[in-house]
């Protein structure tokens, strides 16, 4: 029986494949992260090339070395190289990769030597010193699957050589009186059968996990507080909205998918359809510039999209933002105040703010902030009544440095700000926001929401008849806008006023222009020469959204409606996530914003279609998911600095009085309940429940017990199968026969071989010895002869189950 | 007698583990410092990789069963094969299992390996073991040890399987041929009643199946007309007394291994082996017989001898029956034979083998011969 045993287990004790194979996976994976990280083609070559030859002579059951002096001198070479450079090289990172350079030479080298125990030791040790190297400095998204993939080749080869050194052990023991260690294959068989690939492979993966779940807790708690110290890369330039619009360039749209934004909104704030990030008000020459002063005093008001009831309340969103992008903040509306969690923001007028450069290399590639914004058309004079719930409830505690939204508006309103804000306070109040002093006096302003009051419609007039807001259209733009708006335009009673309903004006236009052109990157026959707009309209007939925007801007204004160029993003509701937004650089966008009589800036989007592009493919699917996933890496990688981790430690806590609280409770009701049953007879409600979730449990486990034991049953069977290539069927005489003996209680001994215990029970019961033996012979036969089935196999086993069925019925009168 | 084994799991780091631990520390010292965040994480997987470690080998070791098959007597200075019977009672397998003895002094173990026992099933292993003492040695228990998945703990169990091997003295060579003529060619007493021999004539009886026809007697067969043999008797075995004076100055040990040495080689040639030696319990009388039982006595009675004042060399001689000495053959051994040879009675076939006379006739086992005094 052993016979077919034996051979496999000699070979398995001297097989280097079954170590060196994932050992030189996990070499080469660590060597590609170096590679990768730090672009080195060279070391990749060079490593790809060794770990090709050693696995090609692998194969060939050889070991392919050179001559230890040369591999020695080798090393010392790179050892002095490393100290050399290490002594020359003053910056910390040159001496890193010198280091790493350093070990992989070591690696390639080991690669070719003649490999014993310490050499796998030393590979594996060097290995793993390259990739927690390579950590160091490196935090690119790919890492991580590559470090995973890592740690499971690597667990898996410390298994190997954990078994092949306690097999080499055991095979070098040699005691006092023997002359010479055992021969290996005696040893062998006492150790080993077969190789346990399956089972390593679940070890495995039950130690990657461990070892993930250990990895993932220390990325959470890693301290974050004590800065980058100038290790932190800055992103590199990403796309999204220009700081300009301009109609004369259209090779400049790039479209990416990469993330950046992540959005949520506050509670009990809508999904935002769009997040504005810059208003534009002069058009000139295809280019539109930000006027002088972006916000008036009703520059607070705005509304994500007409036809929704407007909110009342300070309303705020939370943006993850990636540094790189234009530092401004996106928030649906004009931002009054603005929370930056992390980062260096400064605020500027208008709602912006920047990110010095120098604050995004010592701090997270995200910049997390909260905007507060205003929903309500509501005037400078609500600010005050708006404004103090906002900063006793919120704002105090979220923002941080920011005491107030006022002082914001005091460090960062500009001058001609404050003046706008003239009509609507008295001189001491404008003092007052102008020096140190709190907003005292702004809460004697109680207004009604909603209206323009006549110092500010005023003021509103002043501003549009300012010739630094005139629009430059074109007589045959301005033709085409009166002629698509005929039936709507009513003559103005004075200079500036609108001629129509602005609202139904900019949707008229808007449905001329869908009609008229249609969505196109493709831009390549547009005249530079010519204006942007007229080109657009008369010529091309197709742009993408600045067009469009531009085009419904321009033809507004040349009918003295009120209206605006707006920047930011289109928020992609297809892409929420379980309460957040995703927003990538294709979602970049430009839109129209048109002042109504009611007070209010509407959106108005001309864009037709922008959004029905084909259906991605899969691998635009799978490239959208690797960008944000890239994001929350960064953003994990980064993000979580005391205050989350704090609030981290702060939620699990929550949840968890949580549950003890709830378990609590159930359990007193569970108490009091049983109480009532025993004392009165009544059933309440927590008994109820308390019987039906008892019988649902147990069901349950009876399910559980039943699926366990088909399961293996049909487990046990398809094992058999697969190894011994022949039904279990086929074994039940033998099944049988051994669970008749254990009713005669005859237990297999331990080592028992079958023929040694029928030969027992043949002995002790009276059973026939030579029937015995031929189903031991048969037994052997399936089990351990050659594979396919014996000639006239059928009728052997229906005779050999005869013959349990006789010794069942009666075996001491066989 | 041994310490009694207590059956608990204890986890150690080994020696790589220890350097490990201290390798990684620094590392997470310094990803700390830098504020490498990808770095800490890899802190973690390493540092987890112990964790694992101690884990996994604390539940591979509490599931497991051990028989042990393991021989009631051995010779001191042989290499003993020990067989363990390994159950894996738990659900998960059991992978890189050391199983070896827990080795009371003078004893020196090697351990068994099993690489795996998937869950629920069993392995034979196999270790060794030398004992370098002789006598009754009590083994406490069987210890279980992993170093597996990674080789940074160790885990230790220690099973309480209580049980006892007899190791008889180091059987050596003779280079004298002290029993040169075999019991079968030296026959000088009557014929044995036993048929089945080739000593003398014993009857004739019926051919049966798978005789050798060369014992036929054709001149019977002939003139009775069926098939008879002839049958011869069985020798009657010789009788081999050992005497051993083995008084405190004299080289005891070596003379236990040549009295076991001798004994065994009479066994072996059908001799019927006495014994009698005075030892702390006075003395000591094996009346000769023959057969692997007797063997085992004689055996185990020499290896667990202890000298003492229990009586001289005469006061033994004395307890022996003149006519029993005269009808076997006598080998004195003695220390000192001046000592000896006064007490002697005038027997034939009584041979005093004293320290000189031992070296010229035993070759003594090499790697006992090496060794100190018993521990």
């Amino acid at each position: 029986m052993p016979v077919e045993a034996y051979t496999p287990a000699q070979v398995v004790t001297q097989a280097r494949g079954r170590l060196e194979r994932p050992l030189l996976g996990m070499v080469s994976l660590g060597i590609a992260a170096f590679c990768l990280a730090t672009g080195s083609l060279v070391h990749f070559v060079c490593a790809a090339l060794a770990v090709g030859v050693n696995l090609a002579v692998m194969r060939r059951q050889k070991e392919v070395y050179l001559h230890r002096s040369i591999v020695t001198a080798a090393v010392i070479v790179a050892t002095i190289q490393l100290i050399a450079e290490t002594v020359l090289s003053n910056a910390g990172e040159a001496t890193l990769l010198s280091l790493q350079r350093y070990l992989v030479v070591i690696q390639l080298c080991k690669l070719f030597q003649q490999k014993g125990n310490r050499d796998y030791v030393h590979l594996m040790t060097t290995s793993v010193l390259l990739v927690v190297s390579v950590t160091l400095e490196c935090r690119q998204a790919w890492l991580l699957p590559l470090l995973v993939a890592y740690l499971a080749l690597g667990a898996y080869s410390a298994m190997a050589f954990t078994i092949k050194r306690g097999l080499d052990a055991v095979l070098a023991r040699r005691l006092v009186t023997e002359p010479a260690p055992p021969p290996p294959q005696r040893v062998a068989w006492n150790a080993i059968h077969r190789w346990p690939r399956g089972l390593l492979l679940k070890r495995t993966a039950a130690a990657a996990l461990v070892l993930g779940a250990f990895g993932a807790t220390a990325l959470v708690l890693a301290p974050r507080a004590g800065g980058g110290g100038g290790l932190g890369a800055v992103p590199h330039a990403i796309s999204g909205p220009g700081e300009t619009v301009s109609l004369d360039s259209p090779e400049r749209l790039k479209l990416s998918n990469e993330v950046l934004l992540r959005v949520r909104p506050g509670a009990g704030s809508p999904v935002p359809a769009y997040l504005r990030g810059r208003v534009f008000d002069v058009y000139e020459r295809s280019r539109w510039h930000a006027g002088p002063r972006e916000t008036g005093p009703e520059g607070f008001t705005s509304q994500p999209a007409p036809g929704l009831p407007a909110p009342r309340g300070p309303r705020s969103v939370e943006v993850w933002m990636a540094a790189g992008l234009a530092p401004r903040a996106y928030a649906p509306a004009t931002t009054i105040a603005l929370g930056v969690a992390r980062g260096q923001a400064l605020g500027k007028s208008g709602g912006e703010w920047g990110l010095p450069p120098e604050s995004i290399q010592a701090n997270a590639p995200h910049v997390h902030y909260c905007a507060w914004f205003l929903p309500e058309p509501v005037g400078a004079y609500d600010l005050g009544r708006l404004v103090r719930p906002l900063r006793r409830e919120e704002i105090a505690a979220r923002l941080g440095r920011m005491s107030s939204p006022w002082a914001y508006l005091r460090q960062n309103a500009s001058d001609r700000e404050k003046q706008a804000m003239a009509p609507a306070l008295t001189p001491a109040q404008v003092r007052a926001i102008g020096t140190d002093e709190p907003l005292g006096p702004l809460r004697a302003f109680q207004g009604t929401p909603g209206r323009l009051s006549k110092p500010q419609a005023d003021a509103v007039a002043a501003v549009l008849a300012d010739p630094q807001y005139s629009v430059a259209a074109t007589p045959l733009v301005a033709q085409l806008a009166r002629q698509w708006c005929q039936d709507l335009l009513r003559t103005p009673a004075q200079p500036g006023e609108a001629w129509g309903d602005p609202l139904a004006v900019a949707q008229r236009l808007r449905e001329r222009l869908t009609e008229r052109c249609r969505y196109s990157t493709d831009l390549t026959d547009a005249d530079p020469a010519r204006d942007g707009v007229e080109d657009f309209l008369f010529a091309m007939k197709r742009g993408h959204c600045e067009y469009f925007a531009s085009a419904l801007t321009v033809m507004c204004r040349s009918l003295s409606i009120r209206a605006r160029l707006a920047t930011g993003f289109a928020v992609p509701l297809e892409e929420a996530r379980g309460g957040d937004i995703l927003v990538r650089g294709r979602h970049a966008h430009a839109w129209t914003e048109v002042y109504t009589n009611d007070g209010r800036w509407v959106v108005v989007d001309a864009t037709p279609g922008a959004g029905d592009a084909a259906e991605a493919s899969w691998w635009s699917q799978w490239a959208d998911r690797w960008q944000g996933w890239r994001f929350d890496w960064q953003e994990g990688l980064w993000g979580l600095d005391p205050a989350a981790q704090a609030r981290l430690r702060e939620w699990i806590y929550d949840r968890w009085s949580d549950v003890r609280a709830a378990a609590s409770e159930a359990l007193s009701a569970v108490g009091d309940g049983l109480v009532e049953l025993t004392a009165r007879g009544q059933v309440t409600r927590a008994v109820l429940w308390l019987g039906v979730a008892a019988a649902v449990l147990a069901a349950a486990v009876a399910a559980l017990i039943v699926a366990r034991a088909l399961w293996r049953r049909t487990a046990t069977a398809r094992r058999v199968h697969r190894r011994l290539g022949r039904p279990l069927r086929d074994l039940r005489f033998m099944t049988r026969l051994l669970a008749l003996l254990r009713r005669r209680r005859l237990v297999r001994r331990p080592g028992e071989t079958p023929r040694d215990l029928l030969r027992r029970a043949s002995a002790a019961l009276g059973w026939p010895a030579p029937a015995l033996t031929g189903l031991v012979d048969l037994y052997y036969r399936l089990r351990w002869g050659p594979p396919g089935d014996p000639p006239g196999l059928p009728a052997q086993l229906a005779a050999a189950e005869r013959l349990v069925d006789q010794l069942a019925r009666g075996p001491r009168s066989q | 007698m041994p310490a009694r084994v207590k059956d608990r799991i204890r986890l150690h780091l080994t020696r790589p583990g220890w350097v490990y631990v201290a390798v990684v520390l620094l590392l997470g010292f310094a990803a700390g410092r830098n504020g490498a965040v990808l770095m800490f994480g890899m802190f973690g997987c390493l540092i987890g990789a112990v964790a694992y470690s101690a884990i996994s080998a604390w539940r591979m070791l509490r599931k497991v069963e051990v028989h042990r098959e393991l021989p009631e007597r051995d010779w001191q200075y042989r290499t003993i094969h020990v067989g363990y019977y390994l159950h894996n009672r738990g659900r998960g397998s059991v992978l890189g299992l050391e199983v070896a003895e827990i080795a009371p002094a003078g004893v020196e173990t090697a351990a068994g390996y099993g690489v795996s026992i998937p869950a629920g099933g069993g392995f034979r292993a196999g270790g060794r073991l030398v004992a370098r003492r002789r006598g009754r040695i009590e083994l406490p228990g069987i210890e279980l040890r992993t170093r597996f998945p990674f080789g940074l703990v160790c885990g230790v169990r220690r099973v309480p399987a209580a049980a006892t091997i007899v190791i008889w003295p180091a059987r050596g060579s003779l280079r004298r041929p002290l029993l040169a003529r075999g019991a079968a060619q030296t026959s000088s007493a009557a014929p044995s009643r036993a048929s089945g021999g080739q000593d003398e004539f014993f009857g004739l009886r019926e051919y049966r199946r798978d005789d050798n026809p060369r014992w036929i007697h054709w001149k019977r067969s002939a003139s009775s007309g069926t098939l008879v043999v002839r049958e011869l008797a069985r020798a009657r075995p010789e009788v081999l007394w050992i005497v051993l004076d083995a008084h405190p100055g004299a080289p005891g040990e070596t003379m236990l291994r040549f009295a076991a040495t001798l004994a065994d080689h009479a066994f072996a040639r059908g001799y019927r082996v006495g014994l009698a030696m005075a030892g702390r319990g006075g003395v000591k009388l094996l009346a000769p017989g023959p057969g692997r039982g007797r063997r085992a006595e004689v055996l185990d009675a020499l290896a667990q001898y202890e000298a003492g004042a229990g009586g001289g060399l005469g006061q033994t001689l004395e307890l022996l029956r003149r006519r029993r000495l005269s009808e076997a053959q006598v080998v004195v051994i003695s220390g000192e034979a001046s000592s000896a040879r006064g007490a002697l009675p005038r027997v034939t076939g009584l041979t005093l083998i004293d320290a000189d006379a031992m070296g010229r006739a035993f070759q003594d086992d090499p790697a006992a011969a090496g060794e100190g005094p018993c521990p």
